[in-house]
């Protein structure tokens, strides 16, 4: 019997070595990139620590009681007495007591206040609004509104206020590790600092993704996030104030303006070429005709371009229906160009200047 | 005489339905009753006569009473009321379709019928682990998406609620006390009338357009929703809790009231402690999930604005309701589990169960604190995040009584003598399991981590591996383990055993990449999602089409060993337990006479150590016998 118990904790030992090193060495989450997401990452190692050595015990004794102590046919006589009355299950619940305390202390009280606290004095303010099922994103301090990506400074401390217009939805950047419910009536609020630089285009993490079932299109209810140079965000704030609507907002329409009309119903576009000659302007009605549905009608160079939201051409601003937007803008050179509804992609076509 | 003979089977099945077919008109007519009523008061206020939602809610009230006393509360109980006689029920095989009083009965309609709707609710997982073989959306539209994964989470969460508890508890807790029945045999049967019209509900929702918020339904968007079908759930999910309710009196009742001489709370078998346990759940937390169902239909129907926040409603006091019952929901499928898988483990190791008292502390530990945890649920919910730290503590708190389970296991199956049947098997796989689903509770538990995971496939991983991998493995345990008492035949093993290696390995393989799909970014309730997980969804998917195999040898070996099984002995384990004293199938009072209970369940290996129970002899009193 005594050799039982010498057997098996070699076993339990062996197992909790190989597990430890697992868990030293593998990584957990892809990037991490957000303060707060290291400090969650951090956490969640040091919780596999502690966890790899209960986990052994049990597929310890799981393991050698199978391989000695099976019987074949109903065994013959019955096993040893044990009753577990005395020190061994007091023992046990003094342990287990102990190792929860420990882990309920670290990491994990002391860790709330940094993970859910709020910053008082950001680097930056940035409004969210969920909305079914779309993100707009807005920076007050910078007269930007209503944006359809987020973009963030490196290294700058953001405060996230969150709300939603309609249903619960949740806003969640897997990139950061962060993540708080939007809810309608109250403004919710998380903090972080991002820590890389990148793009949706190069790390799927890096998105708004809503976390709470919110409807139909719960699954797409995202938009891209990109992190990127101080200089490289002031540029793009400063475009995207300017820009205001559209990139030729209060441009006058020329007298030989090419006009097309494109109807957004049913979440789909009712034409999905348009043709048009060069050199000259280009007035796009859009008409979005899906009540309570946001649309736009936004150019981009290429579908992988639309795909990362980069080189814009031309675009509406993402609203509800049911209502009419004008585009106006020269047309780019002789090509086949990409058009997209930002929220809903399936909702594409082709602009092919001649 | 041929024409008689082959008129009777004919008749037979005719007769049989007659409670149901009754039923179902007598429904009709109260549902037409309901919602008349509120059709005419609306119409003398100036409206419609008919709206869908509130006729249907008022049309089901009514219709559901319409239904029960049709199906046979009429004629073997309400008679009574009205100092009429009650008329005698329907026998033999009949009675399995009516309203039938005998716990056993009771018990095999209650695990056919869950079964069933698990094998269902299970071809709904099938479809979704389809849809997910490709990052688009490109099977299901994505709104067909939403339903059949509502449908499977809240069909599933109905069979864990009511599937050990309603089956195993009602055919065994009277036979392990020595009691003939259990407290309340017309609840008992109540109970289990009121289930079909829960089923008929969730699947007629369907045909109005059913319900996209899953199994949670939280507000606004339930409330705010235009399909009818949020109303078919609440009003299903009502009944289903009142079912749930009337349950757990009755099996308090039973324990408290019923056991035989000699049998001390000392010598309970620990799978009538985990039904006491279990049955305080129901009995006390329940009626938060109700109420929280009642509200949204409320919101709904009636204009309240509990939810609704334009109004001055607040969309998270929902959650703090719905998670008040819906936390202990997941001790009241798990503790069953936990209570049969110790039962096995001990019978199967020869050994007496392994601190015993500590493992009832354990359960009823459990029981307790399970009332202080539900906010963490809600950690990234909104609320208060002065709410967050004492939910930590409570929560992590919690995994101390659990792990005084895992203590008795371990010690119990300690240099035993390992008989490794099928239940056996399905009992050792269920430590395996619910010790991965218990641990990864902690990380969920620890507020920081699980601001990460929430919401994510980490989470539904988690909670497959706690309710498939502690209940549903238990589930099967005891389905083997009991059979041939049930039945009276035997399963084939082998059959047995290759349904348990196949369900044990196929259901790891697919729930463990679930894990790291949750952590790289995939969340739940998705019909589509970003294209770099495309490769893990196709191993979960492929796993999981094997996981849905492994169920054919399981419905091929009950199938062919009722009809061609060989008989089995009354007591095939050569266990202590008073059910395996009776013979298999038991007889209608199960004992001639109360019997004694003179010593321990588990006293194997101790030496001289008294039998558990004594059979009385029928007819002989207790002072005979002095």
């Amino acid at each position: 019997m005594k050799r039982d118990y010498i057997l098996v904790s070699i076993l339990w030992l062996a197992l909790t070595a190989i597990g430890e090193l697992l868990a030293i060495f593998v990584d957990i989450y892809p990037a991490v990139s957000s303060d707060k997401g290291e400090v969650i990452e951090q956490a969640f190692r040091v919780l596999v620590y502690f966890a790899v050595p209960v986990l052994t015990l049990v597929i310890a004794v799981l393991l050698y009681t199978v391989a000695t102590r099976r019987t074949v046919g109903l065994p013959e006589e019955d096993g040893p007495p044990l009753h577990g009355r005395g020190t061994v299950p007091l023992a046990w619940f003094t342990i287990t007591a102990a190792l929860t305390l420990t882990v309920m202390i670290y990491p994990g009280l002391v860790e709330i206040s940094e993970i859910f606290g709020v910053e008082d004095n950001p680097d930056l303010i940035v409004e969210v609004e969920g909305v079914q099922w779309t993100w707009f994103i807005s920076y007050p301090e910078h007269g930007v509104e209503r944006v359809s990506e987020l973009v963030l400074p490196v290294d700058r401390s953001v405060r996230f206020e969150i709300t939603s217009l309609d249903v619960l939805h949740s806003f969640w950047v897997p990139g950061f590790l962060m993540k708080i419910d939007a809810v309608p009536g109250r403004t919710t609020e998380i903090s972080l600092t991002p820590t890389r630089i990148g793009s949706f285009q190069a790390d799927p993490n890096f998105r708004v993704q809503c976390a709470e079932m919110c409807g139909i299109s719960h699954a797409r209810m995202q938009i891209p996030v990109r992190v990127v140079t101080e200089v490289e965000f002031e540029e793009w704030l400063a475009e995207r104030a300017n820009a205001a609507t559209s990139p030729t907002d209060g441009e006058p329409v020329a007298a030989d303006a090419q006009q097309f009309t494109i109807v957004g119903e049913k979440i789909a576009f009712d034409i999905d070429e348009i043709v048009a000659e060069s050199d000259r302007q280009i007035k796009i009605v859009f008409d979005n005709r899906d009540a309570a549905i946001p649309h736009n009608w936004a150019l981009y160079e290429s579908e992988e371009a639309a795909a990362g939201k980069a080189d814009l051409i031309a675009g509406s601003p993402v609203e509800a229906g049911p209502l009419v937007q004008e585009i106006v803008f020269d047309a780019p050179a002789p090509g086949t160009y990409y058009y997209i509804c930002d929220v809903h992609p399936n909702m594409n076509g082709e602009l092919v200047v001649q | 005489m041929t024409a008689t003979a082959q008129s009777e089977p004919q008749a037979g099945a005719i007769s049989a339905l007659m409670p149901l077919l009754r039923g179902l008109v007598w429904g009709g007519l109260g549902f037409a009753l309901g919602a008349a009523f509120v059709g005419v008061l609306r119409t003398i206020d100036g409206r419609d006569f008919w709206s869908l939602e509130l006729s249907m809610t008022f049309g089901y009230a009514i219709g559901i009473v319409g239904w029960l006393f049709g199906a046979g509360v009429w004629e073997r109980w309400g008679r009574e009321w009205l100092g009429l006689s009650t008329r005698e029920g329907p026998t033999g095989w009949h009675r399995y379709f009516a309203f039938t009083t005998d716990h056993k009965i009771i018990g095999i309609q209650y695990l056919v019928t869950f079964m069933l709707l698990f094998l269902v609710a299970g071809l709904f997982a099938v479809l979704i682990r389809m849809q997910l073989l490709t990052p688009e959306a490109s099977m299901l539209s994505e709104d067909s998406y939403n339903r059949v994964m509502s449908l499977h989470g809240i069909i599933m969460i109905a069979v864990a609620v009511a599937v050990v508890i309603g089956g195993f508890g009602n055919y065994f807790v009277p036979l392990l006390i020595g009691a003939e029945d259990v407290a309340f045999p017309r609840i008992n049967a109540l109970s289990f009338w009121m289930v079909p019209p829960v089923a008929i509900m969730l699947l007629a929702a369907q045909a109005v357009g059913g319900w996209d918020s899953g199994w949670t339904a939280y507000p606004p968007l339930s409330t705010q929703a235009a399909s009818p079908g949020h109303i078919f759930f609440t009003l299903a999910i009502i009944t289903f809790g009142i079912s749930s309710i009337l349950g757990g009196l009755n099996f308090l009742a039973t324990i408290i009231y019923m056991r035989a001489p000699g049998m001390t709370w000392g010598r309970l078998p620990i799978f009538v402690w985990s039904m006491f346990a279990t049955a305080i759940l129901a009995l006390l937390f329940t009626q938060f999930f109700a109420a929280a169902m009642l509200m949204v239909t409320l919101d709904r129907i009636a204009d309240t604005s509990f939810f609704v926040a334009e109004a001055g409603g607040e969309p998270i006091l929902y959650q703090h309701i719905f998670w008040f019952y819906s936390h202990p929901a997941v001790y009241i499928f798990v503790l069953p589990g936990l209570g049969v898988t110790l039962e096995i483990l001990a019978h199967f190791s020869r050994k007496p169960l392994f601190a015993y008292k500590w493992a009832v502390g354990g359960l009823l530990g459990i029981v307790g604190l399970s009332a202080l945890v539900w906010a963490h649920h809600m950690f990234v919910s909104g609320m208060d995040s002065r709410l967050i730290a004492p939910f930590l503590v409570t929560t992590e708190i919690i995994s101390v009584p659990t792990g005084l389970v895992f203590l008795s296991a371990l010690g119990t199956i300690w240099m035993g003598r390992l008989w490794l049947r099928t239940p056996m098997l399905f009992a050792l796989a269920v430590v395996f399991n619910f010790m991965i689903g218990g641990i990864t509770g902690i990380f969920l538990a620890d507020a920081p981590t699980d601001v990460s995971l929430s919401d994510t496939y980490f989470v539904v991983a988690h909670f497959h591996y706690t309710i498939i991998g502690g209940e549903i493995f238990a589930l099967f345990a005891a389905v083997y383990y009991w059979f041939p008492k049930i039945t009276g035949k035997m399963y084939s093993e082998r059959l047995g055993q290759l349904h348990f290696w196949l369900m044990f390995l196929s259901f790891n393989a697919t729930f463990i990449p679930m894990f790291w799909a949750g952590l790289n970014g995939m969340n739940r309730r998705i019909a589509s999602y970003t294209p770099d997980l495309q490769e893990i969804n196709i191993v979960i998917s492929v796993m999981g089409f094997i996981m849905a195999v492994s169920f054919l040898p399981f419905v091929y070996n009950m199938v062919r060993s009722v009809i061609w099984g060989e008989k089995a002995e009354a007591d095939p384990w050569r266990a202590r337990t008073l059910e395996w004293r009776v013979p298999s199938p038991p007889p209608l009072e199960n004992f001639p006479a109360p019997p004694r209970v003179t010593g321990n369940p588990y006293d194997y290996g101790v030496p001289n150590a008294p039998a558990h129970g004594v059979l009385a002899v029928a007819g002989a009193s207790e002072e005979d016998e002095a």
